[in-house]
């Protein structure tokens, strides 16, 4: 049988409302002048936290906007996650439920939200084994990739210019590499051709294929035959990967 | 290195504690929330650092005072972290940062009345029953009391019977509480069932009007609070660990050694020389 009585809960329900809300309630036995503290503080550990996983997206957006929006999201959106550095996620699907008015006027904002999560989220995250072996031929044989890593379609170049500076005119099929470098846990991105996200996510996928494997694929979804240039192509751009700890 | 007194961890203070002979804690304290899940640098950084310090931990989601269910996903969670880390402290706060299914990450007070000391406790009871090991409970500070029917020392101390669990004295939060409310934090910590104390806070604070002080961790200890720990540890029968929180407006680490050596000479004397169970 539940102890708490309905008026106990009534105003510690009422107290956290008004966190929310900041509309100040009818409370039992609250000393005058200091309910606002605990709606700041609460407040306070909202914004921060929201304003330092986002900070390009509260460059992008007014000030007014920004401050609208955290507010609306805080007082609206029951926060689920019990990780206070995970609760900024929860804003991506807020926004898209009841703010599509800001999807319209800043059409790059869904893939910047995603983009600057991805970057929050890949810097924090749980550790994936990425074993030592290193990849003996980058034609010939599978890539030893980094597990730490995903590839981001976006419609918009959130991930190589300026969001500020993005139009509508810009929209396109952008393909993001993102990864933890294992030495020193840096996030970094990538950009990558159409191509070259496919190749990624392939050998991802199954890691028994080498890029010779894929060849025929590549020569009939691609139109690229040309051997030796193909050879060329794809061992310098497994030296960058293997320089930027994306492969070893 | 100090005996009995250690320091809240924080990610920026991983190459000093492993680097630098200008800090020197007996311990490190880390919250499960900050760290569950996490990898990376900062993981690598902590595990070099447990193998010099022993880790506490101090919870912050938990919510005890919730009127909600206990989060028992969580609680696996949390479980799972204590046995990684080795933690031999695994401590929460008096009070609720969730309700009606919705964190609020910050500590709101619980009514301080009877249902709520037998709904707590029951949710205290079941959160050791699950970890198997005594939760040690922190007298959290507070701004207003919330449709009190008893006093506050009454509260802590029935919730301390009802749930036979331990209790974190944080001093500051208690000089806080009694400016605040206008009481003597002496005479309450004289009220206190002190046979529970199994860990001790000690942080500083800030004082926004004349009548109000707010618990920001941002600031050096003052003098009354070092008065108050004196006093306080005075009652207690034997050494508990005692940690130095500070969490804004970060000063050069000498100056943080220099609150932890203040603090270690006191427990010295006080403890004539005892050493912290490891």
């Amino acid at each position: 049988m539940p102890h708490l009585k309905d008026e106990t809960h009534e105003q510690q329900s009422l107290l956290a409302k008004y966190t929310r809300d900041g509309i100040e309630p009818e409370m039992i036995g609250v000393t005058d002048g200091r309910l606002h503290h605990y709606r700041r503080l609460v407040f306070n550990v909202i914004r921060e936290s929201l304003s330092s996983t986002y900070p390009l997206t509260v460059n992008l957006l007014t000030q007014k906007e920004w401050g609208v929006l955290c507010q609306e999201f805080f007082e609206s959106h029951d926060c689920v996650h019990p990780q206070v550095w995970r609760m900024p996620e929860e804003l991506i699907g807020y926004i898209a439920e009841h703010r599509q008015d800001l999807h319209e006027r800043y059409p790059q904002l869904e893939d910047l939200l995603q983009l600057e999560w991805l970057e929050a989220e890949y810097y924090m995250m749980k550790d994936r084994s990425f074993p030592e072996g290193s990849t003996q031929d980058p034609i010939e044989a599978p890539w030893n990739l980094n597990p730490e890593s995903e590839i981001a379609s976006f419609s918009y170049p959130v991930h190589v210019k300026n969001a500020r500076f993005i139009s509508s005119t810009d929209q396109g099929n952008y393909y993001c590499l993102i990864f933890r470098q294992p030495t020193s846990g840096k996030v970094k991105f990538m950009n990558l051709s159409p191509f070259l996200a496919w190749l990624i996510a392939t050998l991802k996928a199954d890691a028994s294929s080498s890029p010779r494997d894929l060849f025929p694929v590549i020569a009939k979804e691609f139109g690229v035959d040309d051997e030796a240039l193909l050879k060329e192509q794809l061992s310098q751009f497994f030296k960058k990967l293997k320089s930027d700890e994306m492969v070893r | 290195m100090n005996q009995h007194v250690g320091i809240g961890y924080r990610k920026d203070f991983g190459s000093a504690f492993l680097n630098s002979e200008e800090v020197h804690p007996a311990f490190v304290e880390i919250a499960p929330e900050n760290w569950i899940d996490v990898g990376g640098y900062w993981k690598r950084q902590l595990q070099k650092v447990a193998e010099r310090y022993p880790i506490y931990s101090h919870g912050l989601s938990l919510s005890v005072g919730s009127p909600d269910p206990i989060d028992r996903g969580f609680l696996k969670q949390v479980k799972a972290f204590l046995e990684e880390w080795n933690v031999q402290i695994y401590s929460e706060h008096l009070s609720y940062s969730k309700c009606d299914n919705a964190h609020l990450y910050d500590l709101l007070p619980i009514p301080f009345r009877e249902d709520a000391v037998k709904h707590v406790s029951e949710r205290i009871r079941e959160v050791q029953d699950f970890l198997g090991r005594k939760l040690v409970i922190e007298i959290v500070s507070y701004y207003t009391p919330v449709a009190a029917e008893m006093t506050e020392v009454e509260f802590i101390n029935a919730i301390l019977q009802e749930a036979d669990c331990e209790l974190l004295f944080d001093i500051n939060n208690i000089y806080v509480n009694g400016f605040n409310h206008g009481y003597d934090p002496k005479a309450f910590i004289d009220q206190l069932d002190t046979s529970r104390v199994r860990y001790i806070h000690m942080a500083g604070h800030e004082k926004v009007s004349d009548d109000l002080i707010i618990d920001t961790h941002g600031q050096p200890i003052i003098d009354p609070v070092y008065d108050l720990f004196e006093h306080a540890i005075k009652k207690l029968n034997g050494p508990v660990p005692v940690l130095l929180e500070r969490d804004f407006n970060i000063p050069e680490m000498k100056e943080l050694q220099y609150e932890m050596d203040r603090l270690e000479a006191i427990c010295t004397q006080t403890w004539d020389h005892a050493t912290l169970e490891r």
